[in-house]
């Protein structure tokens, strides 16, 4: 369906894409790997004929069913290819679900009759009807992304392109998205090309990985592409870990595999604190358990809604707490709150100010939120620029900030404009800006969006140092597994009040739908992510405990979780999205 | 649009029929009247989440405030006189002196005539938000249509990106005012992120456009614009000629068939197959009748008498039947609209206890 042939894409003097080529059959789902900025979204805008303005140049060839389009550009064929952007509400142009649907019919000229057909018989596939008469603005992030589906898919495209689509959403919102794509995928028989960074989302529905390493190369194949490789997702680490001789492709295959020759893995020892393990562990010369911010009867407004409720809250120093919750739970409105942001009510007590009640630089230096929105805090014409005016801001020695951006994500060229850095840099300048305060409350709020995993472990690697320094650190996500890396203590809010507040590894075990992958695999041991088990006595290198042979069974090639995944029935396996 | 949904050009014409009756006149009740049907209407009829009617409503109070504030100020000439302030003489102006009557329905009148007009406009782009008629345009001008939608919904977009970037300098620990602010470095830290969030924006909205297919259909002759622009400024002239006794009169008719010649050559140019429209709205007896309402009222207004339609000095008060008429005429919509969906509640109330299983009586033995 979809064949690369010598496709070179470069962008300005950098070559993202050498000589490459690829292989698609139709009714394929290809999930497009690599770690931030490699040029993920510039391929996929390739592919879908949306170079202009980018400042990206391809050469070669893109055959779609056999015709190249690689110069015929998006808009003669929108009945060919779908592409959805990173963020669906800025593509939207109507003010209805309705109208915006039949936006793309109407600008291709299709009789009216046609139009009207099309549009229903989208709604009942994405399973939106009830929201036909919405207006844009009042949707939900989850609904808003199936409406930019929708919008796409009225033009009856062979090709659906999609650029992050699960990023910023929350697991079930993340769960209707992956399920509409498996039924695109498999009931309709549309050919999907989907980038995304939260990989272990996918793994359940991928067929095919493109896996970009950096050097210009593509490699091609199944799963176990991604083996060995820096964004493996936590399965396939757990597979090498093990030993097990394919990558299995969702929990329900880990488990099988796992329960066959359940000693291959165990726990690394018993901890009390999750901070013995980081490899940054100073001598805690700070008073371990001193309290760093102190909320008592918080209430926050918006409006005429209360978003936060008496609510009640301690962060000690040391401690790094993840804030969990559904969308509209009041997560970033509680954060904004703690930084003196958005006006309260109650007590809320940081080294005995109130953030809200002093001046900006006094308040930053108590307090630092590094916001969802990180775009806005950007406005120097270069990185080093930028770099020095949050020296200047934070009164840092200059240095600081370019230091922390070279331990977050190294290698950013000093001279590019911030707009143009990938998501993952921008973020890791706006941190390390927030940062350099050295404040002792460090807030962040949804952070690990446009991460891969390299730069999330990074992330969690700055976040422990600075939590072992003495600062309370709270990040809000609803990434479960970063939580499960980075958390000592897990407070989860509802209806902006605190449902749960206890340490992680209960918490995260202890809840169906907040449980990371490898701990719903290696039930009932307390590990929460790969980096907490070790190989067992029954686990040496090559080993391959058969399933159905019994174990022992050295059989290569038997093992259920096979690497051409077209082998093995795919059922219709929730368990690899986040539950 | 749904059957039986008023098109919108329906209100849009009822609202230019209102404001066209609060120009003809100067009667301060009738205007205070037709303000307050617009009001009616707009609590009866207003879309679903459409918000902003405040905003008229704010510059409405503000120009008749401004207005009344400017005769009380300004020393107008009057025979009544009610309060008797000094005056106070700055070169060739007098500020202030005794506060007349006379003066002050002037500046009622003249202020709640605009008032009446900024209200209508915002009824009906309220009840009937503009940008849907702007998918009626000729296909020349299409494109333009297009990015005046786009630039209207995109403004919320935008104000939202200034507050959050002023927040945002907080969070940076910089401040527009006070301590710490270094003026113009401060501005720019507000404008740069704010315009580059636009492009941003822009540039995604122009991304999803293109992706389905925004610009492959239209071919438009070169030209439409400039062309459009000059027929534009000729019919403004041919009515200032209609209006103006100065002008020689062949002047309008010329003046307008240059217009409209100029229209229909601009208009004219699209080539190849255009656009299509989704459901486009229909025309019903329901839409016909309330543009009947709004241009009968001021068909009606028109004709009254001039003692009711320009009162002076004594008879300000007046109002006779004709009057009335008008204003009842422009509230039948609102009217009949209420009216409507008052029945309709207690119709599906009524469908809801019917349907609804009938809770058996109390019985000995209790067996349903």
């Amino acid at each position: 369906m979809i064949r690369l042939d010598g496709l070179t894409v470069t962008v300005g003097a950098r070559t993202l894409l050498h000589d490459g080529s690829a292989d698609v059959a139709e009714g394929d789902v290809v999930l497009l790997a690599g770690p931030t900025g490699v040029g993920k979204t510039t391929l996929l805008r390739t592919l879908a004929g949306l170079l202009d303005g980018t400042g990206g140049r391809a050469s070669g060839r893109v055959l779609l069913d056999g015709t190249d389009l690689l110069g015929v550009p998006a808009r003669d064929r929108a009945h060919l290819t779908g592409y959805v952007g990173q963020d669906p509400t800025r593509g939207f142009v109507t003010a209805h679900v309705e109208t915006e649907l039949a936006f793309g019919l109407e600008q291709q000229g299709v009789a009216p009759a046609a139009m009207r057909r099309r549009v229903e018989d989208t709604l009942d596939l994405l399973g939106i009807d009830d929201l036909r008469d919405r207006r844009l603005d009042t949707l939900s992030l989850g609904q808003a992304q199936r409406v930019a589906l929708g919008a796409v898919l009225v033009s009856e495209p062979s090709v659906l392109l999609l650029d992050e689509p699960t990023s910023a959403l929350d697991p079930v919102a993340a769960d209707d998205v992956v399920g509409a794509l498996r039924r695109l995928a498999h009931d309709v028989g549309l050919t999907v090309v989907v980038a995304e960074h939260r990989l272990e989302r996918l793994t359940g529905v991928v067929d095919r990985v493109w896996h970009l390493p950096g050097d210009g190369t593509l490699h091609d194949g199944g799963l176990d592409v991604l083996r060995g490789t820096p964004q493996a997702p936590p399965l396939a680490r757990l597979a090498d870990l093990a030993g097990w001789q394919g990558v299995p492709r969702d929990v329900r295959e880990a488990r099988r595999t796992y329960v066959a020759a359940p000693d291959v893995v165990a726990v690394r020892g018993v901890h009390t604190s999750r901070a013995d393990t980081s490899p940054v562990s100073t001598p805690a010369n700070h008073a371990r358990d001193e309290v760093r911010l102190r909320a008592r009867g918080l209430e926050v407004r918006r409006g005429t809604r209360t978003v936060v409720h008496r609510l009640n809250l301690e962060l000690r120093a040391g401690e790094v707490t993840v804030l969990m919750g559904r969308n509209g739970a009041g997560k970033s409105s509680l954060l904004r709150a703690l930084a003196g942001a958005l006006p309260h009510r109650g007590r809320l007590d940081v080294g005995g100010v109130d953030p809200a009640r002093i001046a900006a630089p006094d308040a930053r230096r108590a307090v630092a939120l590094v916001p969802q929105e990180v775009g806005a805090l950007l406005f120097a014409t270069t990185v080093d620029e930028e770099c020095a005016g949050g020296d200047t801001d934070a009164g840092a020695a200059p240095g600081t900030t370019r230091s922390l951006l070279d331990m977050l994500v190294p290698g950013v060229d000093g001279g590019a404009h911030p707009r143009d850095l990938s998501e993952g840099e921008r973020l890791a300048l706006v941190l390390a800006i927030q940062l350099a305060a050295g404040a002792d409350v460090v807030l962040l709020d949804e952070p690990t969006r446009g991460l891969d995993a390299p730069a999330r472990r990074a992330l969690v690697a700055a976040l422990r140092e600075r939590a072992a320094a003495g600062a309370a650190v709270v990040v809000a996500t609803h990434d479960v597994e970063t939580a499960a890396e980075a958390a000592d203590r897990v407070v989860v809010l509802a209806e902006g009040e605190v449902v749960t507040d206890g340490p992680a590894r209960s918490v995260l075990t202890g809840s169906v739908g907040a449980a990371p992958q490898v701990a719903r695999v290696v039930r009932p041991l307390a590990a929460l992510t790969v980096d907490d088990l070790v190989r067992g006595p029954a686990g040496t290198p090559g080993s391959v405990p058969g399933w159905p042979g019994g174990p022992g069974a050295d059989a290569p090639g038997a093992g259920p979780a096979d690497a051409t995944p077209r082998a093995h029935p795919s059922q219709d396996a929730h368990d690899g999205a986040q539950r | 649009m749904r059957p039986g949904a008023v098109h919108p050009a329906a209100w849009w014409l009822w609202a230019g029929g209102v404001a066209a009756a609060a120009t003809l006149t100067t009667n301060v009740l009738l205007l205070a009247l037709l303000g307050a049907v617009v009001l009616l209407t707009v609590t009866v009829h207003r879309s679903e989440g459409a918000r902003g009617f405040g905003v008229y409503a704010a510059v409405a109070g503000v120009i008749l405030a401004v207005r009344v504030l400017a005769h009380v100020l300004l020393a107008t000439p009057g025979t009544h006189v009610l309060l008797d302030l000094p005056a106070f003489d700055v070169g060739p102006l007098t500020f202030l002196g005794p506060v007349t009557r006379e003066s002050l329905l002037a500046g009622f009148s003249g202020g709640l005539q605009l008032a009446v007009l900024v209200l209508a406009v915002g009824a009906a782009h309220t009840i009937a938000d503009a940008g849907l008629l702007l998918r009626h345009v000729p296909a020349a001008l299409g494109p333009l249509a297009t990015a005046a939608v786009i630039a209207v919904s995109a403004f919320p977009a935008l104000v939202r990106s200034v507050l959050e970037t002023r927040e945002a300098l907080r969070l940076r620990g910089a401040t527009l005012t006070g301590r710490g602010a270094r003026d113009r470095r401060t501005l720019e830290r507000v404008v740069v992120p704010v315009l580059e969030g636009a492009l941003e924006r822009a540039f995604a909205t122009a991304t999803g456009m293109e992706a389905r297919g925004f610009g492959s259909q239209a071919q438009v002759r070169r030209g439409t614009v400039p062309l459009m622009l000059v027929s534009l400024t000729a019919t403004g002239l041919a009515m200032l000629a209609l209006l103006d006794d100065g002008w020689p009169s062949w002047a309008a008719p010329v003046l307008a068939l240059g217009a409209a010649l100029l229209t229909w050559l601009a208009l004219g140019g699209a080539h190849g197959r255009r656009t299509t429209l989704y459901r486009p709205p229909r025309w019903t007896w329901v839409g016909a009748g309330v543009v009947a309402c709004g241009v009968g009222a001021a068909v009606i207004v028109g004709v009254l008498s001039a003692a009711v339609r320009v009162p002076s000095g004594e008879s300000w008060l007046a109002l006779s039947g004709g009057a009335l008429g008008a204003v009842v005429l422009a509230a039948l919509p609102a009217v009949v609209g209420a009216v409507v969906a008052e029945v309709r509640e207690t119709r599906r109330a009524a469908t809801a206890t019917m349907t609804s299983e009938p809770v058996p009586a109390p019985q000995a033995g209790g067996a349903r």
